[in-house]
């Protein structure tokens, strides 16, 4: 009785193992679709589209520099001497990148695609498989900003910075703490996050200057081929040449990318030794945080978003850079799913407002020792609607640190409401 | 031969059963060490098959393996386990071939081996060819060989003979009719192996796969979990009628509702452990404060756990869907086969095997008794006089 489902079972099994015997393809860098889709709304008009060449030739020009997710290179155009070898190991690179392998001696090789590309995605545009169901979103590499660090705004974090929150981790978010990692696999994966911010930062810029091109190449190889008669190329091919490679690979990349990378230790934020009243012990510590009320409320403006109780329900509908680089400069709608259904196609999750920190809870995603907090008053938050105080003096930011580690132990019931000091807002 | 075997006693041989549960206990733990292998992706921390880093599998140094990397400990114990079920299989189909009457059975002895061959040569395939595609069906036919082995546990016992002798002795007016549980069985048994094929998507997920797809998948899986748990609650409910009593199939839906329950609280687990809290609880402290741990203790035995119990799901839901067939289906197909091995067994082994002493009969009493209290369901049978004619 049990012979025709039995002859059923090994012919399935058959057939799976066979199916299962073609190899898939390795995955590769997905071309952004979304930057492409965006510079078309800027630059051309009605239904007119750039020429799809250039996708081919764009993905030609970043593999030739970086490689493959299988086989990372970087671009050291000065050789052994590039200041970029401090930057980003190749050592490192080959470490992080590849399939998921350990060896007989516990070294695991492959370490993104184990740890970090199921969100982050292959290519470090945030759009993992699970980037859908994630709030907030995964982070998308390419646009170069980065929430928590020590360096100001627009310029790139330390390899401090990023060591820290793979450490940590990020509290209520699924950004896990790689604790349990060795400190050499953490600073590959450090490397290899940056390998993917230079690629996608390089991406955008040739996506961007496709619009300034009149229909040619953005490097002719051909001009400093020979012919197929042999012929060696004219001295005009190879200046031509040679101008396009110092446009988009010298002014593009060496020259505007890389170096923004370079010893950014120097442009770490000092975070000036906090006063004696900060310390809850001291006598005037409970003045000292009135005092940080007041300038949360008046030339701090911390209220307009973070609501006048503190709880994050202030001005809402705002979006992060990573949303807006898109609506905003498309002109879509993001309350409206009809005006961002192409993006939408092409790769782009689907605009979510951000929501300003809730302060009366204990938590602070960049880190909540005091310093942590400083720097994100005094710097602002990289991407985010949080601003940096260029207004306030560091005296007052400690304030507003004292005053906003006190508010998960203020009685809401209890609390006066401070009126908003419109002059000294307008001022700031 | 016109037997008339009432007496558990009459069982030709408890060996095939009692290797089958041999099996069951060698395979769920090769499940969990091979949940473990995929939560630490230590799937290639050995490259080659079926040898170990050169060594013939079954010769590699104790001392490397112990107290070598994690993932190679996995791994190496993975294979280690598999080649165990694998012996115990080839045992099992000795066992069964060598005593018992059943054709089928025999047969589906049989298949078992042939089926831990596949899934041997599947994980095999797997390192060889470092191919998630492969990982995710060896993932799912470790869960359909447990289920199998776990089926096979059920037409070897003692329960199954007894069953089939009071069915035959009772008047099909006395008959509990049940085509409801076995049809809600039988569909809830089919949704298992789906969500558990659901599940291995998930776990195996390949890196270019659009967040739209994986988030359909998440969808997907949550239904059939609110689907499964709501169709076990319906069968626990149901089976709790007074007319259902003492047909043995209360002790399994028993189990299978807490396995379920204890599913679902491990699928949220699973969940925070891996991604945090969902944003709806973005604003309670707990969920606000929540720090994931990449391939922690807790992450890895939560998420591993998640695996292992939708195996054990899977393999109770196998027991309770032919407790069910065999306890209130109609009996005319499986009684037919089942008369003709009695007579075959009675005939090779001679009236004698039939006719045990009281003393037989009463040794089979207490262990009867022993199983009723494992599993209070299972009804009593009266004693009776042997009798052959």
């Amino acid at each position: 009785m049990f012979s025709k489902p039995l002859h059923f079972a090994l012919l399935l099994a058959g057939l799976i193992v066979v199916a299962g015997c073609e190899k898939s393809p390795p995955p590769n860098f997905r071309f952004n679709s979304v930057e492409w889709l965006k510079q078309e709304r800027l630059h051309l008009s009605g239904d007119d589209k750039f020429d799809e060449g250039y996708k081919q030739e764009i993905g030609s020009i970043l593999t030739t520099l970086f490689g493959t997710p299988d086989e990372p290179k970087f671009p050291y155009l000065l050789g052994e001497d590039d200041p970029a070898h401090d930057v980003i190991g190749l050592d490192n690179l080959k470490l992080a990148a590849g399939a998921v392998k350990s060896g007989i001696e516990g070294e695991h090789q492959g370490l993104y695609r184990e740890h970090c590309a199921h969100c982050h995605g292959v290519t470090g545009d945030g759009a993992g498989p699970t980037a859908e169901v994630l709030n907030p979103y995964p982070r998308d590499f390419r646009l170069s900003k980065y929430k928590f660090k020590s360096t100001p705004l627009r310029q790139p974090p330390t390899d401090h910075d990023l060591m820290t929150i793979l450490e940590n981790g990020i509290p209520g978010t699924a950004m896990p703490s790689f604790r349990t990692l060795p400190k050499e696999e953490l600073q590959a994966l450090v490397e290899y996050v940056k390998y993917l911010t230079i690629r996608g930062q390089y991406e955008r810029y040739l996506i961007s200057e496709i619009a300034n091109l009149d229909g040619g190449s953005i490097i002719d190889l051909s001009l400093k081929s020979e012919t197929k008669d042999g012929e060696k190329p004219s001295d005009d091919d190879v200046e031509e040449f040679e101008d396009q490679m110092y446009t988009f690979i010298g002014e593009g990349l060496q020259e505007g990318i890389i170096p923004r990378w370079l010893k950014p230790d120097r442009k770490v934020s000092k975070v000036p030794p906090a006063p004696e009243m900060f310390d809850l012990a001291h006598a005037s510590h409970e003045d000292f945080v009135l005092q940080g009320r007041e300038l949360f409320f008046s030339k701090g403006n911390c209220m307009q978003c973070h609501g006048q109780t503190g709880a994050g329900d202030g001005q809402l509908g705002n979006f992060d850079d990573w949303t807006n680089d898109w609506i905003k400069t498309a002109n879509v709608d993001p309350f409206d799913p009809e005006t961002y259904a192409d993006f939408i196609a092409v790769g782009a999750l689907p605009p979510r407002p951000i929501m300003p920190r809730n302060l009366h809870l204990p938590v602070y995603r960049g880190g909540d020792h005091p310093d942590d907090i400083y720097l994100r008053v005094a710097n602002g938050i990289e991407g985010t609607p949080m601003p940096a105080s260029s207004a306030l003096t560091s005296d007052e930011i400690w304030k507003i640190v004292a005053y906003v580690k006190s508010l998960p132990f203020e009685n809401l019931s209890d609390r006066v409401e401070l009126p908003v000091n419109d002059e000294a807002i307008s001022n700031r | 031969m016109n037997s008339k075997l009432k007496n558990p006693n009459d069982i030709p041989s408890r060996l095939p059963h009692r290797v089958a549960i041999v099996l069951a206990a060698v395979v769920f733990p090769l499940i969990w060490v091979g949940g473990l292998v995929t939560t630490y992706d230590a799937g290639m921390a050995v490259p080659d098959w079926p040898g170990t880093y050169g060594y013939n599998m079954f010769l590699y140094p104790m001392e490397t393996w112990f107290f070598g990397p994690f993932d190679l400990f996995v791994e190496h114990g993975h294979r280690l386990l598999g080649s165990l079920a694998g012996l115990v299989a080839i045992v099992l189909v000795v066992a069964t071939l060598g005593s018992e009457p059943r054709r089928w059975v025999k047969l589906y002895s049989v298949a078992l081996l042939l089926l831990v061959i596949a899934q041997g040569l599947l994980g095999g395939l797997r390192v060889l060819f470092d191919e998630r595609t492969l990982a995710q069906v060896h993932g799912c036919v470790g869960p359909a060989f447990f289920a199998s082995v776990a089926g096979f546990i059920v037409v070897t016992s003692r329960w199954w003979w007894r069953q089939s002798s009071d069915r035959k002795s009772d008047s099909k007016a006395r008959r509990v009719r049940g085509s409801g549980l076995i049809f809600l069985s039988t569909f809830l048994l089919a949704a298992s192996f789906g969500q558990l094929v659901v599940g291995a998507f998930l776990r195996h997920t390949t890196v270019s796969l659009a967040p739209n797809v994986f988030r359909l998948i998440v969808v997907l899986h949550i239904a059939v979990a609110v689907l499964l748990l709501l169709g076990t609650i319906t069968q626990w409910v149901v089976s709790r009628l007074p007319r259902f009593k003492g047909i043995g199939i209360r002790g399994s839906i028993n189990v299978l509702m807490l396995l379920v329950l204890a599913q679902v609280m491990l699928g949220v687990g699973t969940w925070v452990v891996k991604y945090g809290w969902p944003a709806w609880f973005a604003q309670q402290s707990f969920a606000a404060t929540f720090v994931v741990g990449e391939k922690t203790f807790l992450q890895g035995n939560i998420v591993t756990a998640h695996v292992a119990v939708g195996s054990l799901i899977l393999a109770f839901w196998t027991v309770h869907m032919l407790r069910c067939r065999w306890s209130l289906g109609p009996i005319a197909r499986f009684h037919a086969g089942f008369e003709s091995a009695q007579d075959k067994h009675v005939n090779s082994k001679g009236d004698a095997s039939f006719n045990g002493s009281h003393q037989n009969a009463n040794d089979s009493l207490d262990s009867n008794e022993k199983e009723s209290q494992l599993s209070p369901q299972i009804p009593q049978p009266t004693p009776q006089p042997l009798t052959s004619s």
